[in-house]
């Protein structure tokens, strides 16, 4: 097991550091100049050279690279003399177009999308596989049918839609959600009510795509498992239904969700771009598609991109690590 | 079983039968005609369609068209006049609010964008995902494992980020070019990032399925008759691999029309004043109080084109593959 363990760390890191290095890549080679982007529009040459010289884009891709690990692990300075600008380790960049280190507006902006996934996820986890196992046990019964259509229409709504009729439709008709704190952070530990309330709906649109998703696979998941023979025999023991569901079917047929589910959360600690967007959410997604829209503000949008990679990447390796501890056979694979 | 009982009755009595095969074409067909959500679904994606690539021409027989500005239509905050957005015999659908062009017109122009790029980035979707799919899994080997890893290595970076950071330089790069410009670079890059992200899903399955038919009797045969790897390909591979490439189109089509709506409501792909559903979308979500109209039925149209086609692409999934219980 620890061998395992040492190979898919390493590989893992190797990959992190690829993932980052393309990342770095895909956007240095980009016609986007983020230094003449720092001046508006009427600009002398000198201040963007300047400008340039404070980004630490004046150099060689490879060493503009290094110097970003090198501030992850270390913190960073930017500029000389009374100008200086301190980023603590870990420093992901500073924007100099929000004048702030972006380790900062990433630790602004992530309590909200950790709200967000958090809430989505308990909501299309409880909706989504409690659907699935309702549709597989009544197959063919009115209880199919709604879950089927449920099916249909989360997974043809795209969620920009489904975002805009539940915020404008519902939450702003019926007063379910407050106008004046759309856009607003509010703590759970300070104001839990009005962080539900922020919430809520929001939770709803995200968690509506993926339970349709979930409940097509669990539905499919729980009736293959239960044709296996090793049912019948749990049947032919005169095992209750219940017990047979619950110990023998649900543990073959849920193990697959729980990897689905792992990476789908970590996709979404990354930013839930459209959800965010719609609810005005000051998550990640808005703070990346904010700085990509608005700007171009490239070390936020470098930090958010690596950042969600990172996620998924760390998410993968946990899952591969559960299924081994649970799994002997794949450690040696 | 008991058919073929009855066959054996029959061939004792020295009658001669010709036993109709129906090829597994026919009984796919068969098993289709028989679902009707899938038949009202296929006729409902075809009538879409065609309306959309021929909005040019429908919308000159309705008398619109999508750029001129109608005058008095709008009272004077811009508004339609008329109940519901300003639905009349001459403007079907209403009338955007702010410049008093024809919603009609617009959906359709609109609808012909959104199946431009589907169809497009789905063709793109499956060559590609075909080609690598084929070749990594009938001669796997270290191809393969580079191509894996690849894929892996893509399915980490969150796609739709990547496409709305990368688009907006990209178009200019495109134009650099001189190839495209305008709306038409951004679909170019818009199809472009769809099938970059999006092949890996198809190439997957496809590998899965060239891997495991190349080891079955089939093939075995035709390598042990000394065929070429081209043939197997081309005579065995391919005519066992349509139907998962049928069943991907079909589901992969609206989900590549909800992308191209959502990127262009993100601001992303085309803009005005050509239209599109996702642009149409997020101008209408200033008016919801004043004009509901203006952004329920674009909604509702765009809903119905994804729905058809999602039901189409399950009905279909369901007619090639009866073990697949959904």
């Amino acid at each position: 097991m620890l061998k395992y363990l040492a190979r898919r760390v390493s590989a893992t890191v190797v990959v992190l550091v690829l993932v980052s290095m393309s990342v770095f890549g895909i956007f240095a080679v980009l016609p986007m100049d983020p230094a003449a982007l720092t001046c508006g529009k009427a600009c002398y040459p000198a201040v963007v050279e300047a400008n340039r010289h404070r980004l630490g884009l004046d150099v060689s891709v490879p060493v503009q690279y290094g110097r970003f690990v090198k501030g992850l692990v270390a913190g960073r300075t930017y500029g000389e003399g009374a100008a200086t600008i301190e980023c603590p380790a870990p420093a992901f960049g500073y924007s100099f177009n929000r004048h702030e280190c972006v380790t900062t507006l990433i630790a602004d902006a992530f309590p909200v999308t950790l709200s967000l996934a958090i809430g989505a996820f308990i909501l299309w986890i409880t909706v989504g596989v409690g659907l699935g196992i309702l549709a597989a046990r009544k197959k063919n019964q009115w209880q199919d049918r709604v879950a089927t259509a449920f099916v249909l229409v989360g997974t043809s709504l795209p969620s920009f839609i489904s975002g805009i009729l539940i915020l404008l439709f519902v939450g702003l008709k019926f007063n379910l959600i407050d106008p004046l704190s759309l856009g607003r952070w509010i703590s759970p530990l300070e104001d839990p009510v009005g962080w539900f309330r922020n919430f809520f709906l929001a939770w709803i649109v995200l968690a509506l795509l993926y339970a349709a998703t979930y409940t097509r696979f669990t539905r499919s998941n729980v009736i293959e498992t239960s044709t296996e023979d090793y049912i019948r025999t749990a049947r032919a023991k005169g095992l209750s239904e219940k017990v047979i569901l619950q110990k023998h079917t649900l543990r073959a047929a849920l193990a697959p969700i729980t990897t689905m589910a792992g990476l789908d959360f970590a996709g979404l600690l990354g930013g839930a771009i459209i959800t965010e967007q719609i609810f005005s959410l000051p998550g990640l997604g808005r703070l990346s598609i904010k700085a990509v829209l608005i700007d171009y503000d490239l070390p936020t949008i470098l930090a958010t991109t690596i950042l969600a990679a990172t996620f998924v990447v760390v998410a993968n390796l946990l899952v591969d690590i559960a299924y081994a501890y649970l799994d002997p056979r794949v450690r040696v694979a | 079983m008991a058919d073929a009982t009855v066959v054996e009755n029959d061939v004792t009595n020295d009658q001669v039968f010709e036993v109709a095969q129906r090829t597994p074409k026919q009984i796919a067909w068969g098993r289709f005609t028989r679902n009707k959500v899938g038949v009202y679904a296929g006729i409902a994606s075809i009538f879409f369609v065609t309306v959309g690539f021929f909005a040019p021409i429908l919308t000159r027989l309705v008398g619109v068209n999508a750029k001129d500005t109608y005058d008095g239509v709008l009272d004077q905050f811009a508004m339609p006049i008329g109940k519901w957005g300003g639905i009349s015999l001459a403007h079907p659908l209403g009338i955007e609010p702010g410049t008093g062009r024809d919603l009609f017109a617009l959906s359709l122009y609109g609808a012909r964008t959104s199946f431009i790029v589907a169809i497009i980035a789905t063709a793109g979707t499956i060559s590609i995902g075909m080609l690598v799919g084929i070749a990594t899994g009938y001669f796997k080997g270290r191809v393969d494992s580079i191509v894996g890893r690849f894929s892996d290595f893509l399915l980490s970076f969150p796609g739709t980020f990547m496409i709305i950071a990368l688009a907006i330089p990209m178009v200019g790069r495109v134009e650099a070019t001189g190839l495209a410009h305008g709306n038409a670079a951004r679909v170019v890059v818009l199809v472009l990032f769809l099938v970059f992200f999006g092949w890996t899903g198809f190439y997957r399955l496809i590998r899965s399925q060239a891997m495991s038919m190349r080891e079955r009797d089939f093939v075995m045969a035709a390598q042990a008759m000394g065929a070429s790897s081209w043939r197997i390909i081309v005579k065995e591979l391919l005519p066992n691999l349509w139907p998962t490439a049928i069943v991907f189109v079909s589901l992969s089509l609206p989900g590549y029309i909800a992308a191209e709506a959502t990127f262009s409501f993100l601001g992303v792909g085309v803009q005005a004043p050509d239209a599109t559903f996702g642009l149409i979308l997020s101008d209408a979500v200033s008016y919801w109080k004043n004009d509901p109209a203006y952004l329920l039925i674009p909604c509702g149209i765009l809903i119905a084109i994804v729905l058809a086609l999602n039901l189409l692409g399950d009905a279909i999934r369901d007619a090639l593959d009866p073990k697949a219980n959904r």
